[in-house]
């Protein structure tokens, strides 16, 4: 405190005076030397502080003085004994009573070190302790009402009694997106999506009246999404009169939402189980009934709400030791889940089962399979017919084309399934069949009719089969042909077996042929030049032995003899290539090389006629035959061709090969006289039928060269015109030129 | 006594020994051989008014033309020539088939194996006789 003096007064007061207001003054007035040791201390140290004056007296100044406030005492004090200042007024400090206690003190400190009557630093304190504990308080209050206020998580504002937004915290920012600029002017109502504007004006009535309340309500986002708050609304009072409505609200959107959520899950979980065909239940970890759906209800035609906490086993004791029961106690004890399927006699039922294990218990969901395992037990007994059995089953849709086949059908054909499917039947098997005959079969199909038939078809490696088909149209209920079903039955054996009998018995109705013409012309060739003999012998008696004549039937007698032998000889040719034709010594013969022998032996017959022969052969040109008979055939028929030459030219003969595959034909070609193959054909390669009046041939050639032809397995054909020529055509079956 | 003969055969030996029996019997007046039908036919005037030969020995195995097939060639002037001349087969077959068909031809008289003998020679006047 500043005491101000005038002149005057100055000259009318005297030291007891100052000396009485100092010691009696409410500051302490205190005197301290330049070391900052107390050189006086008035008597008002009392009250406060404690102290009485001699307590304090040369000890230093800033003993007592906080520590922290040390600093800035020292260097005020400082500034006195430096002579910077005159007077200083202090920041108020704290200052160590008597009894321990800090007191804080106002002081102002007047530098009298140069006043010869002071010499020291003169300070009035004032205690202003209640002061700055008011003055903390005041600060720590307004420090928690920010922490509440401005720094609380949740949305903290002020609604004015007029509905105005006065203040609002950084959560009300972040949570509504409006800055805190363009709230000021703006009404809490504006906010409040209307839906919740009853309930929050209701609230806020409530708070207005003086009475607290607590209300959910909607908002308004700036980017106009909706926040869902908790809101509580406190009145705010002073002396009686509510000033303002304080809101602390909390943001529950995602509590909302997930309620929401949660809520529409349950719903939609519920269509689920209802929109379920299979029945659907759940037991509780003591087999009570704890949910189920209405089909599970319906099954048992019994209400859910009656079911509800009720034991299983004890409802329905027919579930007593059935394989249901079983699989319930696994589950519960391994808590794996299982399916299966379990029939009930007593209900005449088979269902399917799922148990699923969960917190609470499990979960069984069932379907009624009944029908469904009678309808695959007939289809299982169908399929194992049409897959099983040894015909051969297609069956395709109504384009006739290939859906399915059954094993036996493969097996036959060598085809599977993939390899036809997509195919027409008779596209892949009846391939030689007539094409007629097959769109035929396909319009009597399409038509609707069955159809049974015996059919040629070919498998995949070209082999032969014979089957007799059955192809039945199967029609839907609109009598629409939606599938064929092929029954394939292997009778190839049967139609082989057919075919080997009718080729045997032709073959052997030839044989038979064969062999009465041979019995027959063997019989009168036999039987001529004996008859002969007999007739001869019993003239030769009667004629005069010395006669022309007898001579001339002696002679006749001989030649009657040496016919008989060459037909004894014939006879024995012809039963020999009889016999080898059965069990004939095959071997390999070269055709160029026989050929060229049988030219030679004949060379001499034909140089007088001035004949040739042109021989075309390869030099590979092998045959696996009987060497004999392929140089008696080539004689014979060159001899043949020398024997039956034209009289108006010379004889050309030529003989060539054409290979094909394994077969080979020769031409025996000739310029000869030819004949009327008109006439002649039916007896051509008959045994002693001859054709020609004129030369010395007997009527064994031919027969012998066709004889030995099949012997070997070949064939022989001839093509004459009269006085052009004779071509023979030998097809040779075995040209083993490979072997 | 027969006046005309023709043998058709083309075995020379056995015509030769034909055509000795019938001159040794004395058979008949003429003997004509022919070695093939055709040769026979040609000598046969089946259109003019001409003689025909009263008897004919027919063998039936022949190159081109066989015995049936002398005998086909007749068949359109069998009712004409039936009973003036009388065909006797005169074959080395003993086959009862060839006699069987030999029937089916009405100008066909007999039917007789080689050798020609008397026993056979006296069947022909036989039928001859019996017929007239």
């Amino acid at each position: 405190m500043k005491v101000n003096f005038t002149q005057s007064e100055e000259l009318a007061l005297t030291p007891d005076f100052y000396s009485s207001i100092v010691r009696h003054g409410s500051e302490l007035i205190t005197v301290v030397n330049s070391d900052g040791m107390y050189q006086y201390v008035s008597d008002s140290a009392g009250p406060e502080l404690g102290y009485a004056p001699e307590d304090l007296l040369g000890t230093h100044v800033l003993d007592l003085i906080h520590p922290d406030d040390v600093p800035t005492i020292a260097e005020e004090l400082y500034k006195h004994t430096s002579g910077l200042a005159k007077q200083i007024t202090l920041a108020p400090f704290r200052f160590k009573a008597r009894n321990g206690d800090w007191r804080w003190l106002s002081c102002v400190s007047t530098n009298m070190l140069h006043n010869p009557h002071v010499r020291g630093i003169v300070t009035n304190s004032r205690d202003i302790t209640p002061k700055m504990e008011a003055l903390q308080q005041k600060k720590e209050s307004q420090a928690y009402y920010r922490a509440l206020f401005f720094n609380n998580p949740d949305l903290v504002f002020t609604i004015a009694p007029n509905g105005r937004v006065e203040a609002c915290n950084d959560a009300v920012v972040s949570l509504t997106g409006y800055t805190r600029e363009e709230f000021p002017e703006s009404n809490f109502a504006e906010f409040v999506l209307s839906e919740s504007h009853e309930a929050t004006y209701e609230a806020f009535r409530q708070a207005l009246a003086g009475q607290p309340c607590t209300v959910e309500t909607r908002i308004r986002h700036r980017n106009g999404t909706t926040r869902h708050l908790s809101a509580s609304l406190l009145p705010v009072m002073l002396e009686g009169r509510v000033l303002a409505v304080q809101c602390i609200a909390k943001d529950i959107t995602s509590e909302k939402e997930a309620n929401l959520l949660v809520k529409a899950q349950a719903q939609k979980l519920h269509n689920i189980l209802e929109g379920m065909i299979e029945g659907f239940f759940a037991l509780d970890s003591n087999w009570h009934y704890s949910f189920g759906n209405s089909v599970f209800a319906n099954f048992l035609n019994r209400s859910l709400d009656d079911l509800m906490n009720r034991n299983i086993w004890d409802e329905y004791a027919i579930l007593e030791g059935t394989k249901f029961q079983r699989k319930c106690f696994e589950v519960a004890a391994t808590r794996e889940p299982a399916q299966f399927e379990d029939q009930f006699e007593a209900l005449g039922v088979i269902l399917r089962f799922t148990l699923s294990p969960f917190a609470d218990g499990i979960l069984v969901s069932f379907v009624d399979i009944t029908e469904q395992v009678a309808v695959q037990e007939e289809l299982r007994k169908l399929s194992l017919v049409a897959s099983k059995t040894t015909n051969g089953v297609i069956i395709t849709n109504s384009q006739l084309e290939i859906e399915w086949v059954n094993e036996a059908f493969s097996n036959v054909t060598g085809y599977t399934l993939e390899e036809v499917a997509g195919r027409r039947p008779g596209d892949l098997l009846a391939t030689g069949t007539d094409p007629h005959e097959l769109t035929w079969i396909r319009e009597q199909l399409i038509l609707g009719l069955p159809m049974r038939k015996e059919m040629r078809s070919y498998k995949k490696n070209g082999e032969i089969l014979w089957s007799d088909v059955t192809i039945s149209p199967i029609a839907n209920e609109q009598g629409q042909v939606e599938k064929y079903v092929y029954i394939h039955t292997d009778i190839t054996e049967r139609k082989l077996d057919q075919e080997q009998l009718l080729k045997t018995t032709e073959h052997l109705y030839h044989q038979n042929q064969d062999l009465q013409q041979f019995n027959y012309i063997v019989s009168h060739n036999l039987r001529a030049p004996v008859a002969n003999l007999v007739g001869l012998s019993t003239i030769l008696q009667k004629l005069d032995p010395n006669s022309n004549r007898f001579v001339q039937g002696l002679q006749n007698l001989e030649i009657s003899a040496r016919r008989l032998d060459d037909v004894i000889s014939d006879l024995n040719k012809i039963l020999a290539v009889r016999s080898s034709s059965l069990h004939g010594a095959r071997e390999l013969v070269s055709l160029p090389e026989v050929a060229s022998e049988v030219v030679q032996s004949l060379q001499h017959l034909l140089t007088p006629v001035n004949g040739r022969i042109v021989l075309n052969l390869g030099q590979d040109d092998v045959l696996w035959a009987n060497r004999a008979y392929v140089y008696s055939i080539l004689h014979n028929l060159i001899s043949n061709a020398i024997k039956y030459k034209s009289a108006h030219r010379d004889l050309l003969i030529e003989l060539s090969s054409v290979r094909k595959e394994d077969s080979l034909l020769l031409r025996v070609k000739d310029n000869g006289s030819g004949m009327d193959l008109e006439s002649v054909r039916p007896h051509l390669f008959q045994l002693y039928k001859r054709f020609h009046t004129g030369s010395d041939g007997k009527g064994i050639g031919l027969y012998l060269v066709k004889m030995q032809m099949n012997a070997i397995g070949g064939e022989i054909e001839v093509d004459s015109e009269p006085e052009q020529g004779t071509t023979f055509t030998l097809h040779f079956k075995h040209a083993a030129y490979d072997q | 006594m027969i006046s005309k003969v023709f043998v058709i055969d083309d075995d020379e030996i056995s015509v030769y020994l034909t055509s000795l029996v019938l001159e040794e019997a004395v058979f008949a007046r003429e003997i004509y051989t022919y070695s093939s039908a055709d040769e026979a036919l040609a000598n046969l005037s089946l259109t003019e008014d001409a003689p025909l030969p009263d008897l004919i020995l027919l063998d039936l195995n022949m190159p081109i033309k066989s015995g049936w097939d002398f005998l086909d060639t007749l068949r359109p002037y069998e009712n004409d020539l039936k009973g003036k001349l009388d065909v006797f087969i005169l074959t080395s077959s003993i086959a009862d088939s060839d006699k069987d068909r030999s029937r089916t031809y009405p100008l066909v008289r007999g039917f007789l194996h080689k050798p020609l003998d008397e026993a056979s020679l006296a069947h022909i006047r036989h039928t001859r006789t019996y017929r007239s």
